[in-house]
């Protein structure tokens, strides 16, 4: 007998085809009506399913193993044809999501408002990967998966437009992938600032509010940041969220348990502030109004490659590099690509969690399809492994040169940022591997050379060629606008790494872990001479 | 072991012997961070010494009801059906623990 589905013993409760409204009379987090305490003896909890209107009321106690409405799926059991509302579907992560999701027979919508199409266009930048016009991407996606998405052109923001939209769809499931992405732009001036804050803080406000309404039995997957933590002077753990039972506040001789507190959060600049307003907003509405989410504290993101975007030039999703919305490892990868020396900060001895498109969009699947219970608000930290900044650009200088053939420097710059370039590290991932079976698949190396792959194919050498004037960042976070001085250029792994070794813990006995796909081996180009 | 309302009376009220009831709720984020921990004491103390059950209380209202839990996590100690303690908010493996000594000594 195969090993058991991990969400096989979730329940109606988790279902969000259970009723519960009208239904359940909930307590409102403990504080139950006085009345409702003194009637109780005489209460039973009994919902309807409103995929399953013949069994009228009753205890909300089916398995999803035993129900015939939730079926066996790669990725755990899944609702059928679950109807799952991608917020942003035009983005990065949402196109490679969406194609994921119809692909394994959900039912999928999605709307986005073009964005971050017309805002890498401010500073001349575009996506070096070419992204289709969306009608041509949906052609596309029926021609070679054979499935229609439905999508409309739409600022989440707007809320009357996203109230008839949802009454329409009747989401089960809402993935939000619609904020401004991207620290410095963020910093750009008083206006970026601003705009950032507002789309993603209050857009997902009023969100939470629309859902209240219109659908508050499915579960918002919500998009953080690891970055919302920071990276703590002392080397605490970057716990999930919140602070596990045993950590204890000591005081004066006096303990308390943290259990269940959110942890501090020490965003590094106002895009990151917002994600943690959100994170505030998100946990407060599930606790008045029983809504439900995962806040998904996502490490940064690198890759071109999902088994669906790579299977046609026109599914392909982008990718940016510029120094707004080039995420470090995707920036260096082009960089190498198009012989621009790495631009690493300050000491870059930063650490940070990553995670390869391929894996987070594994992780999405099985969170959306194991969605939590009513009231639940739950984080986790969506990371499979920790660098620091100057290995990264080790990696990708190593790949670049073993495999393609490339001449990698990397140029260390005056850090435009204000944090911390060197200091201790400790992620705590344990939540997708042990609770929700993700397992990671995708190698640095693997991935660093996939995209080589692509990104030395000459025509997309050319997009590099043509927004490379926004790659060295300008963005201060002293609010001046100029190019950071050169401190140093070096050959990949000339350099000594410095003495904090990053921490990855997942709660896995070493040796449990996975063997990913090693890189081929391969001849590397000869360099051409002068 | 999960106790509902129907099971209440004849795992706990009826049990010979100290139990430990966690009460704890969907929404409460001290409750999930705590279920690791009391599972750990469930399994040390499997031989007998202590039982210990979970009640949703969403789920159950009329034994929540009863003992008027109004803040999670609530854990109460039983003696032979008899409330011997009570605590409210999180708790840290050896606090918790530390409960178990007036039965265990007692």
């Amino acid at each position: 007998m195969g090993e058991r589905l991990h969400n096989a013993e979730k329940t109606c409760w988790n279902c969000p085809a259970a009723k519960l409204e009208g239904n359940v009379d909930f307590r409102a987090c403990g504080q139950s009506k006085e009345e409702a305490r003194v009637d109780s003896d005489d209460k039973e909890v009994l919902i309807e399913c409103e995929r399953r209107p013949e069994l009228g009321h009753f205890q909300p106690t089916i398995t999803f193993e035993q129900c015939p409405e939730w079926e066996e799926g790669r990725y755990g059991y899944r609702l059928r044809d679950m109807r799952v509302l991608i917020l942003g579907m035009d983005g990065y992560l949402g196109w490679a999501l969406s194609l994921k999701l119809a692909n394994l027979g959900f039912d999928v919508a999605g709307i986005d408002d073009y964005t971050r199409r017309k805002v890498t266009g401010e500073n001349d930048s575009h996506s070096v990967v070419p992204v289709y016009p969306m009608e041509e991407r949906l052609e596309a996606a029926k021609e070679v998966l054979g499935v229609d998405i439905d999508f409309r052109e739409m600022d989440y923001t707007d809320r009357k437009e996203l109230k008839s939209f949802l009454k329409e769809f009747k989401p089960e499931s809402i993935v939000h992938y619609a904020e401004i992405p991207s620290a410095p732009y963020s910093m750009v001036d008083a206006d970026h600032s601003i705009e950032v804050q507002r789309n993603n803080v209050l857009g997902t406000l009023g969100l939470l509010w629309t859902m209240k309404e219109v659908c508050p039995e499915a579960s918002l997957v919500k998009l953080g940041t690891m970055g919302e933590y920071g990276s703590p002077i002392t080397g605490r753990p970057l716990f999930e969220g919140m602070f596990p039972s045993d950590a204890v506040l000591e005081w004066e001789g006096r303990e308390w348990s943290m259990g269940g507190e959110l942890t501090p959060r020490n965003p590094p600049s106002f895009y990151h502030v917002s994600k943690v307003n959100d994170t505030y907003n998100v946990y407060e509405a599930c606790k008045y109004w029983w809504l439900r989410s995962y806040d998904i504290m996502q490490g940064i993101i690198f890759g071109v490659h999902t088994e669906e975007v790579s299977l046609d030039p026109r599914l392909r999703t982008r990718l940016d590099v510029d120094e707004r919305f080039g995420t470090v490892v995707n920036r260096f990868t082009a960089q190498a690509a198009s012989d621009i020396p790495l631009t690493v900060y300050g000491k870059g001895e930063q650490t940070r969690g990553f995670i390869a498109l391929e894996d987070a969009m594994q992780c999405m699947v099985r969170l959306i399809s194991s969605p939590p219970e009513p009231g639940q608000y739950d984080v986790v930290n969506q990371v499979s492994g920790v660098y620091k900044i100057k290995e990264l650009a080790d990696t990708v200088g190593e790949v670049g040169i073993e495999n393609h053939g490339l001449d990698v420097e990397v140029q260390r710059l005056e850090n435009p940022r204000v944090e911390a370039d060197k200091h201790p590290f400790e992620a705590v991932s344990r939540k997708l591997p042990n609770e929700f079976g993700f397992e990671r698949k995708v190698s640095l190396r693997r991935e660093i050379d996939k995209m080589l792959d692509l990104l030395t194919e000459d025509h997309v050498r050319e997009r590099i060629e043509k927004m490379k004037h926004a790659i060295i960042p300008e963005t201060q976070w002293s609010g001046e606008k100029e190019r950071p001085d050169v401190i140093e250029i070096y050959s990949p792994g000339e350099k000594d790494l410095g003495i904090y070794e990053p921490k990855l813990d997942t709660g896995r006995v070493e040796g449990e872990e996975v063997e990913l796909e090693e890189v081929p081996e391969k001849v590397a180009p000869e360099i051409e001479e002068g | 072991m999960e106790l509902s309302d129907d099971n209440f009376e004849e795992e706990i009220l009826d049990y010979e012997g100290p139990a430990l009831v966690d009460f704890w709720g969907s929404w409460c984020t001290a409750c999930q961070q705590m279920k690791p921990i009391v599972e750990k004491l469930e399994e040390k103390y499997e031989d007998g010494e202590i039982k210990i059950g979970y009640m949703n209380i969403d789920k159950n209202p009329q034994v929540s009801g009863k003992y008027e839990i109004e803040e999670t996590p609530t854990h109460i100690l039983f003696e032979d059906g008899e409330v011997v303690e009570r605590r409210m908010g999180a708790l840290a493996g050896k606090q918790l623990e530390g409960l178990f000594e007036k039965v265990l000594k007692g």
